[in-house]
């Protein structure tokens, strides 16, 4: 029974904890510094959001970009069967998603959809303001995501089984096994999730406002996911990791179309094995990658038949040196990718790159320190150098300064290079979209109240473009330029049984070269970004019992820029309540949750409506070994 | 305080009631005028929904969002076209698979047509007019006293351009999604396919001169291998000139051009269209010339081209996601003016060849 108290206190106190910046007083020992993730260890003067898998919850409709969408300042533009982000007021493709350090964005399109990726899968979530490019490549130009397994080795043994039902047609289940013992450390899950997606809501692009149905948003989704660790002894770690997912999805169009046959089917595989091995004072992790992605789009009355395989392989090495202050990281990653797209030159594209950096750390209880430069080679196109630096000073028992600037880039995607049909082509002389990233920002830390608050200025320039050429052909080039700027601020605040949790971004990101002599966007916000976003999320936990209530507040957007007046789409607040009761007499909990209570009626993108007022019922049942002896 | 509080809302409440009351009632509509210049029809961007119609008044003056400003819904998806037939306009909105059909006066929609495809429209006689409609490969039969479709005539891939002459309808088929090279001519009387015209590969439009004879543009076609490595045939576009539906004339267009957008004069005797290689400019030929001309007119890739009232319009799509502009020019080519439209604006539509029967 205490122990069963003590889980719901610690998932209770654990609940939306800020795990941004850990105060750099508390000097980590030198095994955690060496086996620390590539992730953490470049950390340094970096504002960073952890959600663990606790935060990230039982539901298993919940996705990430539901999820980033209500608890961070990402913006999403929802529309079709996609999701895409825009991170730091940058562009869809400028958000990396890293899992276990390896990137999944589409070698094909440079993009990821966050609406297919769910957040209850037992790994920890990640979030990088700013961009780590230096150590993860290319892509992580408004900022990264990252999915990391969180296997360790402390005895465990636990069966959990989700269930949840849902408002039109939600139906999820996930069954989860964990089996930890001696050496051995096992996490597998399965996932699977139908929606019908049939809410209805008040067309306003029709006459006389009818509400409709919306049909043709049918989702199905499945997710099998194993994590193996073995650890030989404490210097020698091995590691299998695979995450297999299969999507079906109708496409549903805007409303102002009656009818869709859009289907899409995405369905990947990804494969990682990883060593870590340690001695006296130098780390080596070695990962040997292989993901495949196969996307199929189908809308067979316009005779579109879209497909493409992509398959990547990636080596990455990392080698530490640790000594006293000091810590030197090398590390490298060498990949072979193909596309095979029915709409490529050739048919069949392929490359290779290989990429090394370094950096040098200095960590004392005052002050730290990081340095990268990174380099990259690639036979069709130059990367430049990329360096990172990143400092951050302990002001005051609570209070810690941060200062971090950093480049950023982003490779042009296949698609950018090799795509053709009649009526547009790629262009195999795009060059890397380039970043230039400065912030600086405050922590502070107490035991009852963390904030974090974060100023920053991106400068992108040569940003590709997809635009119509003067004999009407599509072709895509690197004219754009846009300056985004904008202040973040994270607060938590934890009294006795409330917590409170705040968000807040204010973004300004700026067209700042005309594409034409007519092009009147100069200076003027960009398209989807809102200029204020945040969310205020109030917890309350007594006994077995945790009320939560989230408000998120997205501020207008501009849909389209005109001389006179811009289009915009309005600004709104989504409030979703739930309420956890987790049983302590029986293994099981229950979750109960409203999502968009005040049935808002809003658009994230032009035309796309989304779902009203929403009930969810979850039940998880969780057998746990040391509860069963409990008992 | 309580109570006070309670008060207040309710106050709050009224007062929003009120105030949400007398924006409805309170409003003044005062009807448009939409005769004393053209309208532009702005396609939006594509998958959005957004499209709209643009009037531009003579004087220089634009009003953009006509329809969804009168009628408080929107107008669609790509609004590929629209006409003016009697006392009506009729908006082909091809993504959103529908006409609509409003008064030419005030803008108020007066009925809809659901079409799965449609692109260009031309009246027959004051009863009857031709859609041609890619989701049929065919025309529908617009009965224009009840605003429903009467029946349909199967034409060859993708039906395009379209026009009505001397008792015949002439269809370009472009190919939609796929190839083709042929005009289908219509019995407007009967509604039956008279014969079908090879005229090149991928007709996109067709205009009647002050002789009757029908002037057709084909853009030409490029045929790749399966993997796109190697052009295995080019055909060249053509301007091709229809008397008593037999081909009298052809020419021929360097190949890899891609002319398109054939309109012309009010008078029936100057040809305008788009042509070039890499970059499009307005090209003028009388109906007498006997070759294609050499040097362009206007120096410019217009995204719509339009022709009406002694001046060539032209518009520019910009980056297709901000709003667009049209341009006016004189017959000689020079700039007269130019104002913001809507988003990808891609069609005109003049007060003109209106068949009163």
């Amino acid at each position: 029974m205490k122990q069963i108290l003590a889980h719901i206190i610690i998932l209770i106190g654990f609940a939306y904890t800020m795990q941004g910046q850990t105060p750099i007083d508390t000097i980590d020992l030198p095994e955690v510094r060496l086996e620390q993730s590539r992730l953490r260890t470049h950390s340094i003067a970096t504002q960073m959001e952890i959600f663990t898998p606790t935060e990230l919850g039982n539901s298993p409709s919940q996705n990430l970009a539901d999820f980033l969408s209500l608890n961070s300042v990402l913006y999403f533009k929802q529309y079709g069967a996609l999701a895409t982000p825009s991170f730091r007021g940058t562009s869809s493709s400028h958000t990396l998603v890293l899992w276990n350090g390896i990137p999944l964005n589409s070698v094909a399109n440079g993009l990821m959809d966050f609406s297919i990726l769910p957040v209850n899968t037992g790994h920890e979530l990640a979030v990088v303001h700013g961009g780590d490019g230096s150590v993860f490549g290319s892509g992580a130009i408004g900022g990264s995501v990252h999915f990391n397994a969180t296997s360790n080795f402390k005895p465990k043994k636990q069966m959990q089984f989700t269930s949840e039902i849902g408002s039109f047609g939600l139906r999820g289940n996930s069954l989860s096994l964990q089996h930890t013992e001696g050496k051995l450390s096992i996490q597998a899950s399965l996932f699977s999730l139908k929606d019908n997606n049939s809410f209805e809501f008040i067309n306003t692009t029709l006459i006389e406002h009818p509400s409709v149905m919306n049909e043709y948003g049918k989702i199905e989704s499945k997710h099998q996911q194993l994590d193996l660790g073995y650890r030989y002894d404490n210097y020698n770690k091995f590691a299998i990791n695979y995450w297999a997912e299969d999507n079906k999805r109708e496409v549903p169009q805007n409303m102002t179309v009656p009818f869709s046959d859009a289907k899409q089917y995405d369905a990947s595989k990804r494969f990682l094995f990883s060593s870590k091995h340690r001695y006296d004072n130098i780390s080596l992790q070695l990962k040997q990658a292989y993901l495949k992605e196969d996307f199929r789009y189908t809308e067979l009355l316009r005779s579109i038949d879209s497909y493409y395989l992509t398959e990547s392989h990636i080596t990455d090495a990392d080698f530490k040196y640790f000594t006293g202050n000091y810590l030197c990281n090398l590390g490298s990653a060498y990949s072979s990718k193909s596309v095979a797209n029915t709409n490529y030159f050739a048919t069949k594209q392929d490359e290779k790159q290989l990429a090394l950096f370094s950096s040098i750390q200095y960590k004392s209880e005052f002050f730290a320190i990081n340095t990268v430069l990174r380099k990259e080679w690639q036979s069709a196109f130059e990367v430049p150098y990329i360096p990172s630096l990143g400092f951050s000073t302990q002001l005051s028992k609570h209070l810690q300064f941060r200062l971090k600037y950093n480049r950023n880039f982003r490779s042009p995607s296949f698609n950018d290079r090799f795509w053709v049909d009649a009526w547009s082509n790629g262009n195999p002389d795009l060059k890397t979209e380039n970043a230039w990233n400065k912030e600086f920002g405050f922590d502070m830390n107490t035991p009852y109240f963390t904030c974090s608050a974060t100023a920053y200025t991106l400068a992108i320039s040569d940003m590709i473009l997809w635009q119509e050429m003067g004999n009407g052909n599509w072709m895509p080039e690197n004219i754009k330029q846009v300056w985004s700027r904008g202040i973040e601020v994270k607060l938590k605040l934890k009294i006795k049984n409330l917590s409170v949790v705040g968000n807040y971004g204010f973004t300004k990101s700026t067209n700042e070269l005309p594409t034409g002599n007519l092009d009147n966007t100069v200076g003027k916000q960009l398209r989807y970004v809102p200029l204020h976003k945040g969310n205020f999320m109030l917890i309350i936990a007594k006994n077995d019992v945790q009320f939560n209530i989230n408000q998120s507040y997205t501020g207008e957007v501009i849909t389209t820029h005109g001389a006179a007046e811009n289009k915009t789409l309005s600004a709104f607040i989504l409030t979703d309540i739930w309420l956890i009761w987790k049983s302590s007499h029986y293994p099981f909990s229950l979750q109960g949750k409203v999502k968009n209570l005040m049935d808002k009626s809003y658009q994230t993108y032009q035309n796309y409506p989304n779902p009203g007022r929403e009930l969810q019922l979850t039940i998880t049942y969780n057998i746990d070994s040391k509860h069963e002896n409990k008992h | 305080m309580k109570i006070n509080i309670k008060k207040l809302a309710l106050l709050t409440m009224a007062i929003t009631v009120f105030i949400s009351c007398e924006k409805d009632d309170g409003g003044i509509d005062i009807p448009e005028n939409y005769e004393n210049g053209y309208f532009v029809t702005n396609e939006g961007n594509f998958g959005t929904g957004n499209g709209s119609v643009s009037f531009v008044s003579h004087l220089g003056g634009v009003t953009n969002d006509v329809f969804e400003s009168v009628n408080n819904f929107a107008l669609g998806d790509v609004v590929q076209s629209m006409n003016i037939i009697n006392d009506n306009a009729y908006v082909l909105v091809n993504g959103s698979a529908k006409i609509e059909v409003v008064s030419v006066n005030s803008m108020h929609a007066l009925a809809s047509i659901d079409i799965s495809s449609p692109r260009y429209m031309a009246q027959v006689n004051y009863e009857k007019a031709y859609v041609t409609d890619w989701g049929i490969n065919g025309v529908q039969v617009i009965d224009l006293l009840t605003n429903t479709i009467s029946s349909t005539i199967a034409c060859g891939e993708g039906p395009e351009g379209i026009t009505v002459a001397n008792g015949f309808a002439y269809v370009c088929n472009v190919g939609g999604w796929g190839l083709d090279n042929t005009v289908t001519v219509i019995n407007t009387s009967t509604d039956a396919v008279e014969t079908t015209l090879v005229v090149g590969d991928k007709p996109n439009s067709v205009v009647v001169d002050i002789n009757g004879a029908v002037w057709v543009l084909t853009g030409g076609y490029t045929e790749w291998n399966s993997d796109w490595t190697e052009i295995l045939s080019e055909s060249a576009g053509n301007l091709v000139k229809i008397v008593d539906n037999t081909i009298e004339t052809t020419y021929t267009f360097a190949v890899g051009n891609h002319p398109e957008d054939l309109v012309i004069n009010d008078s029936g005797t100057t040809l305008y269209y788009s042509d070039g290689a890499w970059y499009k400019a307005v090209y003028s030929m009388g109906i007498e010339d006997s070759e294609l001309p050499n040097a362009p007119l206007i120096n410019k890739s217009f995204y719509a081209l339009g022709c009406n009232n002694e001046y060539i319009y032209g518009t520019d799509a910009v980056d297709f996601s901000q709003s667009g502009w049209t341009f006016r020019h004189t017959l000689d080519g020079s700039v007269v003016d130019s104002v913001q439209v809507g988003i990808g604006p891609g069609g005109y539509c003049f007060f003109k060849n209106q068949i009163l029967i």
